[in-house]
């Protein structure tokens, strides 16, 4: 155990927890906003992030980066970066939609219980992750250098590069552009009518299944924006990416109190610290052993996550 | 006319199979057992004597399988050509995918093959392990050219031999690759696998306490090295072993060269990270990474056989090419000294050497190799170097 690392790597385990944390962010909130108005965790939801992942990658490819070459000037950068970002969250987006219909919506429709609807949950996550095991070899993919990670300025110990600063504006403005969709307009409301009380919303002239279809594209463009950010920031991607981001976004959208989106934001950056002080002071592989205690700890002595209400009567 | 339900007649249908394969199995260990011992030449072979290479052609593992196959297979085949009056011998595989499950049932039907006179395999250890004690009861000889863990003589007795040094000699090589760095500071991380863990273990056991600044273990699948990063830079070390494989390593590598305080720090890691994909997905950062092995390229050893080689399958050797073919060669030398059971070319092989392409097999009483090398390679413009013997 090192504590003094705590003090002379302070900033650096600081920032980059943040960051991870805002990576984190933008798939809890997927997680969250789909039980929020459905009472159902979408468990394929870090497949549609995945899927993100290697669309970005695609999208490199018919650019013709081999990752060999110097990163790009800034200018291109952005150029290129946007067209990717929105690549990967018109993929990640059609493709949660795409999911909504053929594993959900049919079974709502049917009156099925939850336990159905879970099941199919966990059968698409499957689905996709074998079929992208095939697709790309199961093997591990580079993506290329776009942006210098030379050190821009330091704050303290914390050296502060370019792709970490995309990464922190980017996904606190979209926080911000969300936070408006849902109390600003139209759909947001219904979708946080929805969440509150599905038949009277029904009484009061909402769209119930529009609403959700547009829940899950919300989610599915954050995740595609997530996987953009993530490659970025990791320059790799695998067919089980998924799986390990989304146990952890999922686990922060728990801490945070799911079907809360201030919760899943919260909860976001605490596991994202948590997980990178935990690993610096007692070895990186005590680092899940300490998150999942925290987890289990705050469920205990309050089941309803640090922001939540009761699960059971959660809102949005 | 009586009618059976379906179910009765499925039951009875299985328990016949059941007893037949049952046996079927028991008279082939019986078979193997007393037969093979006991015979002088090979009784119950009626055609050529064959040499069987086990590893694998399909599934995740078959690039180094498919080219320890190709020599292989360019023994037998330049053997045959000029064997002169020696018998002929007939190259067979046996495709286990380097799945300890399917070898044992394969390493069985090979052994009932009385014209197979030995086994050059299996490539990774565990599939070994697994085959061994069928081939140690039908006294069939074994060379590996490629497996490494170091309790398999335990296993397979008289009838295992391997090329290659095995894992206890690669620690202390790497241990002294990293202490031999000018005022070593080493930082060492592992990755959790039996592989990784034990290679750390052996560096930690054998690197001078003072030359080790820190240590920290990931798992297999991390792609977040921020924290191990922030440790290194603080520990003040100047080298970083790693012990695991090559898609963490290549991500480890690159988050230190990322990071202005590490990014000079020399790279050192076993042979789970040999491999070229290391090289594809860290790119430039791989640059100067030093790695050990105990196996030597083919192209090292021997530049006529290498182009003989390309032009025979259309592709370079690869990884343990070199050493599955002088395996094969320790086979086809016996043979040409007129063994031809399975014996007598265990008893050949057990007593005396070969002098094969740019090694000499000999083994000592466990069949571990006489001399025991373990190579340094180096990353250079993009490609896996050829150092030298760590002495």
């Amino acid at each position: 155990m090192d504590f003094s690392i705590v003090v002379s790597e302070f900033a650096s385990l600081f920032l980059d927890g943040i960051v991870v944390g805002a990576i984190y962010a933008l798939v809890a909130l997927g997680y969250t906003l789909v039980y929020g108005v459905l009472r159902l965790i979408n468990f394929a939801h870090s497949e549609i992030f995945m899927l993100g992942t290697f669309a970005c990658l695609g999208v490199t490819m018919l650019l013709g980066y081999t990752g060999y070459e110097e990163p790009i000037g800034i200018g291109l950068f952005l150029v290129t970066f946007i067209l990717i970002t929105v690549v990967a969250a018109v993929a990640s987006g059609s493709a949660a939609m795409l999911l909504e219909v053929v594993a959900y919506r049919r079974l709502r429709r049917k009156g099925a219980n939850r336990l159905s609807s879970l099941i199919s949950a966990i059968g698409a996550s499957f689905f996709l992750v074998e079929l992208f095991r095939l697709l790309t070899d199961s093997k591990d993919w580079d993506f290329p250098r776009l942006l210098d990670k030379n050190s821009l300025f330091e704050v303290s110990s914390a050296y502060v590069t370019a792709d970490k600063l995309v990464v922190l504006i980017g996904a606190f403005g979209l926080m911000f552009a969300l936070d408006r969709i849902i109390q600003g307009t139209r759909l947001g409301r219904g979708i946080r009518a929805v969440s509150q009380d599905e038949k009277t919303a029904v009484l009061m002239g909402v769209d119930v299944d529009k609403v959700i279809a547009f829940t899950f594209l919300l989610g599915g463009v954050l995740a595609g924006v997530a996987s953009a950010f993530y490659m970025l920031f990791y320059e790799a991607t695998k067919f089980n990416v998924g799986f390990l981001l989304g146990i952890s976004a999922f686990t922060a959208a728990v801490l945070g109190g799911i079907g809360n989106i201030r919760g899943a934001l919260a909860g976001s950056f605490a596991l994202g610290l948590i997980q990178q002080f935990s690993s610096a002071i007692l070895g990186y592989n005590w680092r899940d052993v300490v998150t999942f205690l925290i987890l289990v700890l705050v469920l205990l002595f309050k089941p309803t996550g640090l922001f939540g209400e009761a699960i059971q009567r959660a809102r949005v | 006319m009586e009618i059976l339900c379906p179910r009765e007649i499925e039951r009875g249908v299985m328990s016949l199979v059941k007893k037949t394969i049952g046996v079927a199995a028991s008279v082939a260990v019986a078979f193997a057992t007393f037969v093979a011992p006991a015979q002088a030449a090979p009784v119950g072979c009626d055609g050529d004597l064959k040499l069987v290479f086990q590893g694998a052609l399909t599934g995740p593992a078959a690039q180094t399988g498919i080219g320890e196959y190709n020599g292989f297979k360019l023994a037998v085949l330049q053997y045959n050509e000029k064997r002169g009056s020696s018998p002929k011998v007939e190259p067979g595989f046996i495709d286990t995918q380097a799945d300890p499950a399917q070898s044992p049932a394969l390493a069985l039907a090979t052994v009932n093959d009385q014209c197979v006179i030995g086994v050059v395999g299996g490539m990774y250890s565990g599939e070994t392990r697994a085959a061994l004690p069928i081939y140690l009861k039908a006294a069939v000889p074994v060379i590996s050219p490629s497996a490494t863990n170091a309790t398999l003589p335990t296993v397979g007795g008289d009838v295992f031999h391997r090329v290659v040094a095995n894992d206890d000699v690669q620690g202390p090589a790497l241990a002294k690759l990293a202490g031999n760095q000018p005022n070593a500071k080493v930082f060492i991380v592992d990755d959790q696998t039996t592989y990784g863990k034990d290679l750390s273990t052996t560096v930690k056991k054998t690197l001078a306490k003072a030359k080790q600044v820190g240590s920290d273990s990931v798992t297999e699948g991390t792609t977040n090295f921020s924290s191990v990063v922030a440790k290194v830079k603080k520990s003040g070390a100047n080298t970083v072993f790693y012990g695991g494989y090559y898609p963490e390593a290549a991500k480890f590598v690159k988050q230190l060269r990322d990071n202005a305080a590490t990014k000079n720090v020399k790279f050192i890691a076993g042979d789970g990270v040999l491999d070229n994909e290391y090289i594809k997905l860290a790119k430039k950062n791989a640059e100067g990474t030093s790695m050990t092995a105990p196996y030597i390229p083919m192209e090292r050893a021997d530049k006529k056989l290498t182009a003989i080689y390309k032009k025979e399958f259309g592709v370079a050797p690869a990884v343990y090419t070199l050493e599955t073919y002088n395996a094969a060669g320790f086979f086809l030398a016996a043979v040409k000294a007129g063994k031809t059971d399975r014996l007598a070319i265990l008893d050949y092989i057990n007593k005396t050497s070969y002098k094969g392409v740019g090694q000499t097999l000999k083994f000592d009483a466990k069949g571990e190799p006489a001399t025991k090398v373990m190579n340094e390679f180096i990353v250079k413009n993009g490609k896996i170097e050829y150092v030298g013997a760590i002495k």
